[in-house]
């Protein structure tokens, strides 16, 4: 194994990286003043208001929406990490990421945030021309203007580069008109600006365009399940005459720009979903802490604790992984040099983390989503009312599986990257793969031995590694080119990752927090180590035997049968895990919140 | 004008407090510490002030290196410097009110506003002291008569009044608001109701971290911080019992006089 992360997957044939990672054990002073003034805001400003956000309410002519959204601009949030020349703070992502994840409590209020600071205006920042950085940032970072991404189209939805909305040249040689439907536009009702996506002469182009133009029409607003106090609407123009000096980037260039927004749209769903998944253990733990039932809180109950633990230790996950990256994107962006190529490079940067970006916005939607369900049956019928807050956090979380791409589209995009990688040499795959089928033939196989005091959980790791290196090295010889209609195979192999990227980053976080003070904050860290690698490795397991049954033929199914329990016997360990919920949970009992 | 403005560090108010098993204290472990409340509504009429007259608004805290970071907070919110008092002694509200007048006499202030109490042992002392021993004028519980959801508190005008030599404050007193104006220099505490203090914004947290800090000790105030006042012992309130219901007016009478020996 070599120690040196490469991104698009690297994680899986290199080391668990002990001292390695950024997380939230590294933030600076003026990043947890960040933290604490958004959290401020959301707990004073926003969260008594989520409910009737819902409603959409006005404030004269002006959407309470809005004039939240402005007030965020004013403190400076929405520019976080725009460019210092264009009034923006120029900070890092892991600055921006930090202020996504406190965002927390107001989902329709953050989706709102997210479509207009992230994908309605970072196409500008990244590939905007000087001109049109000068005119349109400085007015979008404090939400004078309010922006919109529409991409979607009614028969482009996953398929999103095959939007049929056209821009055609006309002949004064200033000025395109453009035609055709976006849909499921968030913030449709209220923004000023959008980025549009056209085709011109067949090469797909974004746009900037005012939607006070004439030929603009917006949709009535969609009545939907969840974040109802967002946005969202159709857009038709018919039509609309945009100057030249509108054009984003060339001819051709939509699928790089909607790509790489939507590997930060994802990066920032993921630690949105994060600062949910805090605030809603908070809400539970408290609540479990003061409801009795036969005589005691409900939160002494060994049921309810092992609920509760679920909910901490996988938390704990999507901290730990979503911090990673944005740390590793920091590190590499940091290495790149200010010069002329640099807009391109740090674009290239993105898409090169394209699969873990994918994997933090899956574990996010999800782990806020099973989260949300444990959390609303821990109330009990109270669960069940608007008034415990899960109940409206649980319909918003629904679209979190939904935008961004799909979970499904996003775990075949983990799926795609870390075949590409693999076949086209992205990261030493081969050579992995080399030693573990030496030793396969050696019997050299066992279970590595490691130090310290997460010497089992780094073992963990190591052996989860070779399992899932083998399964996808079989998948991909044994089905060859046919892998492009195996989605089912390549959803198994994608939950394999994940739960590798789990145990990885939650073991190298637990060894930044296991020398405080606080023992039984340390046993917890250790237990949380524990847990993740107990669920990661049955996954893994369940996943491989699947995996290999469907894609190897009868003829060599014995060998590699005999192969796969070798490598599953070294992820094999007793751990009491009925004994290591508890842990967990009474430690955040005792503590009353979230403390990692 | 100058206008000094004093913060302490406080335990959250939010947070879950236990006291030490041997009563010396309370556990700090995985406690937050903030700007005590009452403090950050005497920086935000500060900043009014500064804006509507002009001036400076200089911050004082006393207390660990911790409080370096309250200090911030309040540089972070618009103030123009702050001082730090260094000392790792726990500090009496006599000591405090003593190194403020050590402090008002070398920035000689037009105006001291400080919280009415800090949250954290809710003493309710420190501003009196001091306005008694630099013999100003003082006036407690500033509030004011406009309501906080006001258009001028939206347009962030001040509560307190100076004109000339003079401000004139409304006081929070039992019953109701009393007006009083006072002579400047003068001392007045912040209450709960005279204004909603605004967030620090992202550049102002980061300007911050450049505007002048000065670091002193009580030593080189020559401030001696014996406490006058020390604690004995910790003590978490008694748990509350549970309520019981009785089934009639004789009864009631009868648990009040015998059991809870109230009548
Ligand atoms: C509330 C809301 C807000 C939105 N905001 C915006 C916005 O601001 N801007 C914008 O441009 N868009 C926005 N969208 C659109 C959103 O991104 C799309 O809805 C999403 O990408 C899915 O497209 P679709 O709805 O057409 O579903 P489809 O693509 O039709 O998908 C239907 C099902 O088929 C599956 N599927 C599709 N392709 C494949 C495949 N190749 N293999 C296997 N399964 C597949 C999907 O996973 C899904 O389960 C928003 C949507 C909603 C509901």
């Amino acid at each position: 194994m070599i120690d040196d992360v490469l991104p698009g997957g690297g994680f899986l044939v290199a080391n668990v990286p002990i001292g390695k990672i950024f997380s939230r054990e590294h933030f600076s002073d003026t990043q947890k003043e960040f933290a604490d003034v958004t959290t401020k805001f959301m707990q004073n400003e926003v969260i008594p208001k989520a409910e009737a956000l819902e409603d959409k309410p006005l404030e004269g002519d002006l959407p309470v929406m809005v004039s939240l959204l402005r007030e965020v601009g004013e403190l400076g949030l929405l520019s976080v990490d725009l460019p210092e020349e264009h009034d923006g703070l120029g900070q890092d992502k892991s600055t921006a990421s930090i202020i996504a994840e406190h965002l927390f409590g107001c989902p329709s209020f953050a989706t709102t945030v997210g479509a207009h600071a992230g994908i309605g205006t970072l196409p500008i920042s990244f590939f905007g021309t000087e001109e049109q950085k000068a005119r349109w940032l400085p007015k979008l970072g404090t939400a004078e203007l309010v922006s919109c991404y529409a991409l979607t189209e009614p028969g482009a939805g996953s398929d999103a580069l095959s939007g049929r909305t056209t821009a055609i040249a006309k002949e004064d040689g200033k000025h395109f008109l453009i035609s055709g439907e976006k849909q499921f536009i968030t913030n449709g009702a209220w923004a000023d600006i959008a980025i549009v996506f056209a085709q011109v002469e067949g090469k797909y182009t974004a746009f900037i365009v005012e939607l006070d133009s004439k030929g603009v029409s917006r949709g009535l607003e969609e009545k939907k399940m969840g974040i109802k106090g967002s946005s969202t609407t159709s857009l038709v123009f018919d039509e609309v005459e945009v100057p030249v000096e509108n054009m984003l980037g060339k001819p051709g260039m939509a699928p790089q720009i909607a790509l790489n927004i939507l590997n930060l749209g994802r990066l920032k769903l993921g630690f949105g979903a994060l600062g949910n998944c805090k605030y809603a253990i908070d809400l539970s733990l408290e609540y479990a802490s003061t409801r009795k039932q036969f005589g005691q809180p409900i939160a002494y109950f060994d049921l309810q604790k092992g609920r509760l633990a679920d909910m901490i230790a996988n938390t704990f996950a999507l901290d730990a992984l979503a911090y990673r990256l944005s740390g590793d994107i920091d590190a590499a962006l940091a290495n790149l040099e200010k010069d002329d190529s640099y807009a391109k490079r740090t674009i290239d940067t993105f898409r090169a983390y394209a699969l873990e970006c994918a994997i933090v916005k899956v574990v996010g939607a999800e782990t806020l989503q099973k989260l949300l369900n444990d959390g609303i049956r821990l109330h009990g019928g109270y669960g069940f009312l608007n008034e415990y807050k899960l109940e409206m956090l649980a319909r918003d979380n629904v679209i979190d599986s939904i935008y961004e791409g799909t979970n499904d589209i996003n775990r075949l995009t983990i799926f795609d990257g870390l075949a590409r990688n693999i076949l086209g040499g992205g990261f030493p795959f081969r050579q992995f793969m080399e030693t573990i089928d030496a030793d396969l033939r050696n019997g050299r196989i066992c279970r590595l031995s490691a130090e310290g005091p997460l010497a089992a959980p780094i073992a963990d790791c190591m052996a989860a590694k070779r399992v899932v290196a083998y399964t996808v090295n079989q998948a991909l010889i044994q089905c060859g080119k046919g892998i492009k209609t195996e989605q089912q195979v390549m959803e198994l192999v994608a939950d394999m990752l994940i739960a590798v990227s789990k145990m990885d980053s939650t073991v190298a976080r637990a060894q930044e927090i296991i020398g405080g003070k606080d023992a039984q904050r340390n046993s917890a860290a250790m237990a949380i180590a524990d847990y993740v690698c107990r669920r990661g490795a049955q996954t893994i397991t369940t996943n491989a035997l699947d995996v290999l049954d469907s894609v190897v033929p009868q003829g060599q199914r014995k060998i590699n049968q005999a192969n796969l329990a070798t490598l599953i016997g070294c992820l094999d360990r007793t751990v009491d895990i009925v004994r290591v919920r508890r842990i967990i949970a009474d430690a955040a009992i005792e503590a009353g919140a979230y403390q990692f | 004008m100058k206008i000094l403005v004093t913060v302490k560090r406080v335990e959250d108010p939010e947070a879950k407090i236990k006291v030490k098993p041997d009563g010396t204290g309370i556990v700090t472990e995985g406690i937050n510490y903030k700007v005590n409340p009452f403090d950050e509504i005497a920086v935000e009429e500060g900043l009014r002030l500064r804006d509507a007259h002009g001036g400076e608004v200089v911050i004082v805290s006393c207390g660990s290196e911790a409080s370096t970071t309250e200090v911030r907070s309040a540089l972070a919110m618009g103030a123009d410097r702050g001082i730090l008092v260094k000392t790792d002694q726990t500090l009496d509200p006599d000591a405090v009110a003593r190194i403020l007048v050590k402090l008002v006499e070398q920035e000689s202030p037009d105006l001291v506003i400080m919280g009415k109490q800090a949250v954290d042992d809710d003493q309710n002392q420190a501003g009196q002291r001091f306005a008694q021993y630099m013999g100003w004028g003082q006036a407690t519980q500033a509030s004011k008569r406009a309501n906080l959801e006001s258009e001028d508190e939206k347009a962030r005008k001040p509560g307190l009044v100076i004109s000339g030599e003079t401000v004139e404050v409304t006081r929070e007193v039992d019953g109701g608001l009393e007006d009083v104006r006072l002579k400047l220099p003068a001392l007045v505490s912040a209450d709960l109701r005279l204004n909603l203090p605004r967030y620090a914004s992202l550049p102002g947290i980061m300007k911050a971290k450049k505007k002048p800090f000065q670091n002193l000790t009580p030593e080189e105030l020559g401030v001696d911080i014996t406490p006058k006042i020390t604690a004995k012992r910790f003590l978490s309130p008694p748990m509350r019992q549970a309520g019981e219901m009785v089934p009639d007016v004789p009864t009631l009478i009868k648990k009040l006089a015998e059991e809870a020996k109230a009548i």
